[in-house]
């Protein structure tokens, strides 16, 4: 077991030096740089020159490279050159929305897609099962932001029963915070559920396939037990998985919806990071969510381990 | 004008003290300091409620006294005076002097300083400061053009060794700077000390940044806003105006939308090209559909908002077979092939980018339209000219000596521009000045430098109880000094 978690520990640090790498040369190579986009439509090359000292655009790019390498492994993501604060300070305000955004958007997806799956395979073939699977194909085509714009043109300008877009913050109390998340969390987290939904039901039916599921048919042990226990408890194992990417996915792929719902969240400020040419801020968004990912990744494979018997790490 | 959008005049009732206005603007600006980005995200949140200059200009375009409570001007523009407002006090308490003054025009006269638009000071030779409450300012050359650039954003004026501005904007303005939130939003609130204390009327102010259009709208509508300030479309305007409660505000801007032309670059460096460009191009279609008709077709680098404005629409008059005849002329007979560069952030440059490749189809110009996202247009267009045509709105006014500058991305080089705008900059006579402006269209149009297009509409969208806003834009300012809310 400790070989295995120090292996996976190196994959962790190797994959998180390959996607900064990847991503510094990346935005190196772009035309653009964020002198020019903070002096704007100013030709004055002095200013110009002026202002690349400053934020040490200057040095040649293995330079960069390095000293940036050197602070990371200090733990020290450097200061956004676009929006003057800490690189780390950013990230930590973006992930209080980011996060709740995406557990609300995966309880949500889980909460629906699971029971909807289980039993769409259970009454295979049936009125329900149509229902289901249609209603999931449904949710998979509706593009997520126009999903949203419907949300608050029902629920806010109509109804106005939650806020139009815009997080007040959690200093404002739970109440306001979880209203301004609840639209962005349903718009993401209803094509996330079509996807699980149709998931777990061919998971499920792979399950109800089985011998030992026929064989616990027999036995007469009851219907609910047969679900709950022989075939939830073995389908989980490709549940689990899919319900761990899709963590990973909200974590980083909600910039579509933060924009609909102009919520300050992770994805938004990779965007803006990206769009500014502003390397030590996209340096930093890409190391945390590869980190993320890679770890949650770790994660899965320890339910895996939990959840079946028969594997085991060396 | 296609539909009859009303121009709510200010309300005869007397403006209410208080009140949280919360105003949604497009684009979050990479820092707040006018003096440090060109950025109209930051000069519309910033200029005129958190920083002032010495002089300010009005909707109507006149130029009054901010700081400066006065000022004389030798005969022969070579000497400004000003006496500044005793008593002011910056937000963190401390008092405004000419000491302050005479820190920044240094930094505006250093090359070395990242000031932008440097040009705009260049003419002077010395700042002197007498006094606490005097500032003479002694020029190389005369400048008339001097105390128009003083009302610009570029020349706000923050407590000297003050460092910290594009982070946290310190100033003499009628609202403090009270926190940006990154993503987010820019909250200001009431400078109680404020040299004129009858205003603000508001509390405080929020501005905040959504991206989406559609999202701008449902959050007025729902109430989550107050109003759409800063590059609201006609298509906003025209969703809003019919519900009751909410009010459109229209009026003209300074901003001049163009096709660039790449006037190095063969075949647009012969002036027969380029006036066949400009024969081919219909303006009237062009703003419909970009804009829904809304904006005023021009025909040189002015607005009629600006100063010396001279109507040139009719210099190349919509002519598509005057357009094949020049391209006749020019040897290209059997056609042409270009590249259109549009910055897709900007939904009316790529409408009017299809509808000009369209136009140009039809007199045998084959047009390649590429997108380009801003920080390349910045670099590569902007910054290294290499393109064919591109579509963009100048937003700043009286910007019209981009034309003296032969490494501006039109790549234009004509010696008596330059002749025409050092005369017009020291000429001190109004009514010659205005000669020399209008030579200096008619020279630019008859060089065919760029296709010019429109002057583009200005908006805002607010709830009916919202009152003081600018009819007109002259610059680039959500100025919320005198806005008031009636509820």
């Amino acid at each position: 077991m400790r070989s295995y978690v120090l292996r996976r520990a190196l994959t962790f640090l190797i994959t998180i030096w390959l996607a900064a790498s990847l991503s510094f040369f990346t935005l190196l190579v772009l035309p653009g740089d964020p002198a020019r986009l903070i002096l704007g439509v100013d030709a004055n090359p002095q200013a110009l020159a002026a202002l690349e000292r400053q934020l040490g655009l200057d040095a040649p790019a293995l330079v960069r490279y390095g000293r940036w390498l050197a602070d990371a492994a200090r733990l020290d993501l450097g200061s956004s050159l676009v929006y003057h604060l800490p690189v780390a300070q950013l990230i930590g305000q973006r992930l209080q929305v980011t996060l709740p955004l995406a557990g609300l958007a995966l309880a949500l997806a889980t909460g629906l897609g699971v029971p909807l799956g289980l039993l769409a395979a259970h009454r295979r073939g049936g009125g329900l099962d149509a229902l289901v699977s249609g209603l999931a194909q449904i949710g998979l085509a509706l593009p997520s932001f126009w999903l949203g714009i419907f949300l608050i043109l029902l629920f806010a300008v109509r109804l106005n029963w939650l806020p139009a877009g815009g997080f007040p913050g959690w200093d404002a109390g739970w109440g306001p915070a979880l209203q301004a998340l609840l639209l962005p969390a349903a718009a993401l987290g209803a094509a996330r559920a079509a996807s699980l939904t149709r998931i777990v039901r061919a998971a499920a039916l792979d399950v109800l396939g089985r011998d030992f599921v026929r064989t616990a048919r027999a036995k007469g042990v009851p219907e609910a037990r047969v679900l709950s226990r022989h075939v939830l408890r073995n389908a989980l194992i490709t549940i689990s998985t899919v319900i761990v990417l899709e963590l990973g996915q909200l974590l980083a792929g909600a910039v579509i919806i933060e924009q609909v719902f102009s919520l300050p969240g992770l994805g938004s400020l990779a965007l803006t990071a990206v769009q500014s040419r502003d390397l030590p801020l996209t340096q930093g968004v890409v190391v945390v969510i590869a980190g993320a990912i890679v770890f949650l990744s770790f994660v899965n494979d320890l339910l895996y381990a939990y959840l079946d018997p028969r594997i085991r790490y060396a | 004008m296609l539909l009859g959008l009303a121009s709510f005049a200010q309300a005869a009732a007397a403006p209410v003290r208080g009140g949280h206005l919360v105003v949604v603007q497009s684009a979050e600006p990479p820092g707040l300091d006018p003096s440090a980005t060109t950025a109209t995200a930051a000069t519309a949140i910033v200029h005129h409620n958190v920083l002032e200059g010495l002089v300010k200009i009005t909707p109507e375009g006149e130029i009054v006294p901010a700081l400066a409570e006065s000022w004389t001007v030798s005969p022969d523009a070579t000497e400004y005076v000003f006496r500044l407002r005793r008593g002011v006090l910056f937000h963190d308490g401390r008092p405004f002097t000419s000491a302050d003054v005479k820190a920044k025009f240094q930094r505006a006269l250093d090359p070395a300083s990242g000031h932008t638009n440097q040009l705009y000071y260049a003419a002077v030779e010395s700042v002197e400061t007498p006094d606490d409450y005097t500032v003479v300012f002694r020029m190389k050359a005369p400048d008339a053009e001097f105390l128009y650039n003083l009302t610009r954003p570029d020349s706000v004026i923050g407590p000297a060794g003050y460092d910290r501005q594009a982070a946290h904007p310190v100033g003499t303005g009628p609202f403090r700077f009270v926190e940006w939130v990154r993503g987010s939003h820019v909250r200001l609130e009431r400078f109680e000390q404020y040299w004129d204390p009858e205003l603000p009327y508001l509390d405080g102010a929020t501005f905040r940044f959504v991206a989406d259009a559609n999202a701008q709208v449902a959050a007025l509508l729902a109430g989550s806003v107050d109003a759409i300030a800063g590059a609201a479309t006609a298509e906003q305007a025209m969703q809003v105006e019919r519900r009751p409660g909410f009010k459109v505000i229209q009026g003209p801007t300074t901003s001049t939308v163009i096709v660039a032309l790449n006037n190095s670059r063969p075949p647009l460096d012969d002036v027969r090209v380029r006036r066949a460009l400009s024969h081919a191009i219909n303006r009237d279609e062009i703003i419909l559909g970009a804009e829904f008709g809304f904006g005023t077709p021009i025909g040189s680098h002015m607005t009629p908002a600006e100063p010396y404005y001279t109507d040139l629409t009719g210099v190349y008059p919509h002519d598509p077979a005057k357009a094949r005849a020049l391209l006749a002329e020019a040897g290209y007979a059997d056609g042409l092939r270009l590249t259109l560069s549009l910055p897709h952030q900007y939904t009316y440059a790529v409408r009017a980018g299809e509808l000009v490749a369209d136009q140009l189809r039809r007199v045998g110009v084959q047009v390649d339209i590429e997108l380009v996202e801003w920080a390349t247009w910045l670099s590569r267009i902007f910054g290294e000219a290499d393109y064919d045509m591109t579509i963009i709105g100048h937003a700043e006014p009286m910007d019209i000596s981009i034309y003296a500058n032969p490494g501006y991305y039109f790549r234009y080089d004509n010696p008596r521009v330059r002749e025409l705008l050092d005369a017009a900059r020291q000429a001190g006579d109004e009514a010659r000045r205005a000669e020399l402006y209008a030579e200096l269209q008619a020279q630019l149009a008859e060089d065919a430098v760029n296709v010019w297009l429109y002057a583009r509409p200005y908006f805002v969208l607010s709830r009916a109880d919202v009152h003081g806003w600018w009819e007109a834009l002259p610059m680039v300012i959500t100025d919320l000094t005198r806005v008031y809310i009636d509820r």
